[in-house]
């Protein structure tokens, strides 16, 4: 039982970084119609982008901002750049990130090298708590990276709800040519809205370093659950993000406790059968064609 | 006088309606577009829909047709209930419709289209392995349709090449080539210029006769010369239906046209 | 654009050299496809290290041929395709493990391939657009994830290596220059089954599909049944690649199915052109060459081939048989000079020419061309390709 209780909550905190990961691919996807398949390169190279800056400023915090700040300048780069070029056919965009993929993973391991690298957290969150409960023994920084997921989660929630920007990019995902014809400028939401995911996608690339590690194929493997999760999710809905993100990490968690021999494979059950049953995903409102 | 009465001429007692619609309603996009609409189209009959825009029209053509699923009601094609079948299902059952908005395979040639429609409800359509232009008999019916109704010069030519007009006759030609019994055709006349409209009604006007048609315009000139009994939507519901000369005399129908801009024409008209 | 077909239409304006220039044209097919088999066949059967170079092309080829119908015809872009070229791979060395000789481990490599497919296509075929691509996606990293950690089946990251290859009479196909002999036979039997299968009503359904798949509906088809089946054929081509695959290279490994080796397949089809018969094989050449020769000259080759890719895919979504196609055009329209106006030049070009040619689409592939939502009257875009002022 105790086994059970330590795995969930290894799993709730995987799904925190997988989510922040998923959160911005479903959020370009639904404002843009674009399939960024490049999310998990780009998680990994701001995982390596901190990796640098924190080997040069001995700093965790300052690896985070900037492996955040470089991936949401990476994303203005390819939704200015690389976007406009193919004229908005989305299965043109989504071959475009494939390419990209190779390019991005190439230059990562020229520069990083292929050899799995480590980012330790500062000070007291390197230790463990003991837990009242049981006495569980439990790492500081899978606390810290759950409670900064479940803060983003929360501070993104709040934005898309309650605020006038949020209400654009959610009518965005709802009807795009309506909001570009109420007058919005919707190229400035597109732009934030790219810049944002990959920002989260870099941001969770840091954050993410003390439970999946940072090495070359890492990319292949965020970006499957991205994915999975989204699918899960409904492709677009935000909350469908969040569900999605606890169901899938909970499965890879408890299958890689318990039934490692097929762990990866047992994964991708809940998306087979989700999409069974329901195409468009549990909180998807339209087909996810 | 809201009326869900049942009737349309013709039809001999005993046989079941070509196409029959009780009760039906469906929701799309939050809002009822179809509201307990009943219909009962005799075999044979030349039965038109008419109403503005928004009238709900269309959506009543895709639950009829099956692409949509009624929230009530129930559809029958010649007395058996197909509510629940899928379009491909009830084509196997001489459902045959064209669209609104022209669908036709864009990237393929006229042959091609045609070729497509006429093996639509046959087992070759799976064939993997011979060439479809050797099936001679499919091809000289696709050829023979074509020319029937002056495409017959068009056959390697592609969608884009095509007048609107000559665009509008393929997309019936197309639903022709599958046989059906029961026929819907979406607005045909919609976007055409006048003279276009009248080669459209010419088509209409000669198909077979035991051919059952039902068709949508909100042009009550282009429906008056091919149908002869008209059904009224407005808001999704029944208004009136009755043959073709009351329903165009009828004062909640001359409302509906007289008081948005012209008679015999419904806002947003179809030049656009 | 308007100064090399001006001055073509120039020199072609004479009734003789028009002629030439439209034998020229319609010989040019199957004179180049004969040409480019002669030569690839040498090359395969010199003995020379560049037979191993063709070897590994044929064998993708095969399976971007079974990518192209379903994708390229059918629309449906599976990005799964290595994991069945590793299953395919996979049965042969795990049957030889359990003790079955070489045609019976062939015989259970292709019965899983076919079974897997029939029971993953199932799900595969509820969806389609990007959640295919997803979808797909997903089933191949299944299979390499059961490749990877079901070790006492799989050999885990170390592999199967395979040692014992089908003999056919006297032709041993452990002997490296007859097995490659017999990758080309398939190659072969695979290509025509394709040509035939996208003239078939089939492969014409398939096209319909990918153009309009309402339509295609209202008439009669029952869609899901197309893509199942289509889903089989690309499966089944995988499978028959991998199969040649692993006694190719006397081993197989997960790196076999990693989510490059997807990307690959889907990049040779792309490259090569999509809804094109030479295309995938010009792609597996292209991509091939990348892997095996660019890599000795430059370590980033990765780098150049996305970028590459990238290209590509911005400039000319029809891939090099599309430029193919467009040098036609070009010469041709310089052939027929005083001839009608372009719109009846293109649907010339549209019909098919007699002899093994690509099929029959000319203009911008419509996946990679943006659709106006709510519209399926083609609009005023200008047709790619034809060198247009």
């Amino acid at each position: 039982m105790t086994e059970f209780i330590v795995q969930t909550i290894n799993g709730l905190t995987l799904a925190g970084v997988i989510f922040l990961v998923s959160s911005g691919f479903t959020l370009i996807f639904g404002v843009m119609r674009v399939t960024s398949l490049a999310h998990g390169a780009i998680f990994l190279l701001g995982g390596y982008v901190a990796y640098s800056v924190i080997q040069h400023l001995h700093n965790f915090f300052w690896g985070l901002a900037a492996g955040t700040v470089a991936m949401g300048a990476l994303g203005l780069l390819v939704e200015r750049g690389l976007l406009p070029l193919l004229r908005r056919s989305e299965m043109a965009e989504l071959l475009a990130t494939l390419g990209l993929v190779y390019v991005i993973d190439d230059v990562s391991l020229a520069i990083w090298g292929g050899n799995p690298l480590n980012i330790t957290l500062p000070g007291v969150l390197n230790d463990s708590t003991t837990l009242p409960y049981r006495g569980i023994v439990y790492p500081n920084e899978r606390f810290f990276i759950l409670g900064v997921s479940v803060a983003v989660a929360v501070a993104l929630y709040l934005l898309l709800r309650r605020t006038r920007v949020g209400a654009i990019i959610r009518a965005g995902v709802d009807d795009r040519d309506m909001v570009s014809a109420l007058g919005i400028n919707v190229r400035v939401v597109f732009s934030a809205v790219f810049v944002l995911g990959a920002a989260l996608a870099g941001f969770a690339g840091v954050l993410g370093v003390p439970i999946v590690g940072l090495a070359t194929g890492n990319d292949t493997t965020i970006l499957l659950l991205a994915l999975a999760v989204v699918v899960i999710g409904g492709l677009g809905s935000y909350e469908g993000a969040i569900l999605g993100s606890i169901i899938i990490a909970l499965a890879d968690t408890y299958g890689t406790a318990y039934f490692p021999a097929v762990s990866y494979s047992v994964l991708f059950i809940p998306l087979v059968v989700i999409l069974l049953v329901r195409p468009q995903g549990l909180l998807g409102r339209r087909a996810a064609i | 006088m809201t009326a869900q009465v049942a009737g349309a001429p013709g039809g001999s007692p005993g046989t079941p309606p070509a196409l029959e619609a009780a009760g039906l309603s469906c929701r799309f996009g939050g809002l009822l577009a179809v509201r307990e609409v009943s219909l009962r189209v005799a075999p044979g009959a030349r039965f038109g829909v008419i109403g503005p825009n928004g009238a709900g029209k269309t959506t009543l053509f895709n639950v009829l047709s099956g692409e949509l699923r009624p929230a009530s009601g129930t559809v029958r094609l010649h007395g058996r209930d197909v509510t629940r079948l899928s379009p491909p299902r009830r084509a196997a059952l001489g459902l045959g419709r064209t669209f609104q908005i022209t669908r036709l395979f864009t990237d393929l040639t006229v042959r091609e289209n045609l070729t497509l429609a006429v093996h639509g409800l046959s087992r070759s359509k799976l064939q993997p392995l011979r060439p479809w232009r050797s099936y001679r008999k499919d091809q000289r019916r696709a050829e023979d349709l074509a020319a029937s109704f002056g495409l017959g010069s068009r056959l390697e030519r592609r969608p884009r090449e095509l007048s609107h007009g000559e665009l509008r006759e393929l997309e019936v030609l197309l639903a022709l080539a599958a046989q059906p019994r029961v026929l819907l055709l979406d607005e045909p006349a919609a976007g055409l210029s006048p003279a276009e409209r009248v080669d459209i009604q010419a088509l209409i006007k000669r198909l077979d006769p035991a051919l059952t048609l039902v068709v949508i315009e909100h042009d009550m000139n282009v429906l008056r010369e091919v149908v002869d009994w008209i059904a009224v939507l407005h808001h999704g519901q029944l208004v009136t239906e009755g043959p073709t000369a009351e329903v165009q005399r009828h004062p909640a129908v001359r409302e509906l046209y007289l008081g948005t801009g012209g008679a015999g024409r419904a806002a947003g008209g179809g030049e656009r | 654009m308007s100064g090399a077909p001006g001055r073509l239409r120039a020199a072609a304006s004479s009734a003789p050299a028009r002629r030439v220039l439209a034998g020229a044209d319609m010989a040019a097919w199957p004179v180049l496809s004969l040409a480019a088999l002669a030569v690839g066949a040498y090359f395969l059967l010199s003995g020379t290290y560049l037979s191993t170079i063709f070897e590994d092309v044929l064998i993708y080829a095969i399976a971007a041929m079974g990518l192209d119908f379903l994708g390229g015809y059918g629309g449906l872009v599976s990005l799964g395709q290595a994991g069945f070229l590793g299953l395919g791979a996979y049965g042969v060395g795990i049957a030889e493990v359990h003790g079955f000789g070489p045609w019976a481990a062939v015989g259970i490599a292709i019965g899983v391939v076919i079974g897997f497919a029939a029971v993953t296509g199932v799900v595969a075929v509820r969806v389609s657009g990007i959640t295919y691509v997803i979808i797909t996606l997903a089933i191949g990293q299944i299979l390499w994830g059961l490749s990877y950690q079901w070790t006492s089946l799989t050999g885990g990251d170390n592999g199967i290596p395979v040692t014992t290859a089908p003999s056919l009479g006297p032709l041993h196909l452990s002997d490296q220059q007859t097995l490659r002999a017999a990758t080309l036979v398939v190659f072969l039997v695979a290509f025509g089954l394709l040509m035939l299968m996208v003239r078939s009503p089939f492969g014409l359904s398939l096209r319909g599909m990918k153009s309009n798949e309402r339509r295609l509906r209202a008439l009669g088809y029952q869609t899901a049944i197309q893509r199942y089946l289509g889903y089989l054929v690309a499966s089944v081509f995988a499978g028959i690649a991998g199969i040649l695959y692993v006694f190719a290279n006397l081993l197989v490994s997960p790196s076999t199915l990693e989510f490059s080796q997807d990307g690959y397949l889907v990049l040779m089809v792309i490259l090569g052109g999509l809804a094109s018969i030479w295309g995938p094989v010009l792609g597996a050449v292209v991509i091939v060459l990348f892997q095996q020769e660019v890599s000795i000259y430059l370590s980033r080759w990765q780098t150049l081939m996305g970028a590459v890719f990238i290209a590509a895919v911005i400039f000319t979504p029809d891939g090099i048989a599309g430029l193919v196609k467009a040098a036609r055009g070009a010469l041709h329209r310089a052939a027929t000079a005083a001839g009608p106006g372009p719109a009846a030049l293109a649907a010339d070009l549209g019909a098919s020419p007699p002899g093994p040619a690509p099929a029959p689409q000319t203009g911008p592939d419509p996946d990679l061309i943006p659709r106006r939502a709510g519209t399926d009257i083609p609009n005023e875009r200008p047709l790619r390709g034809r060198g247009a002022p």
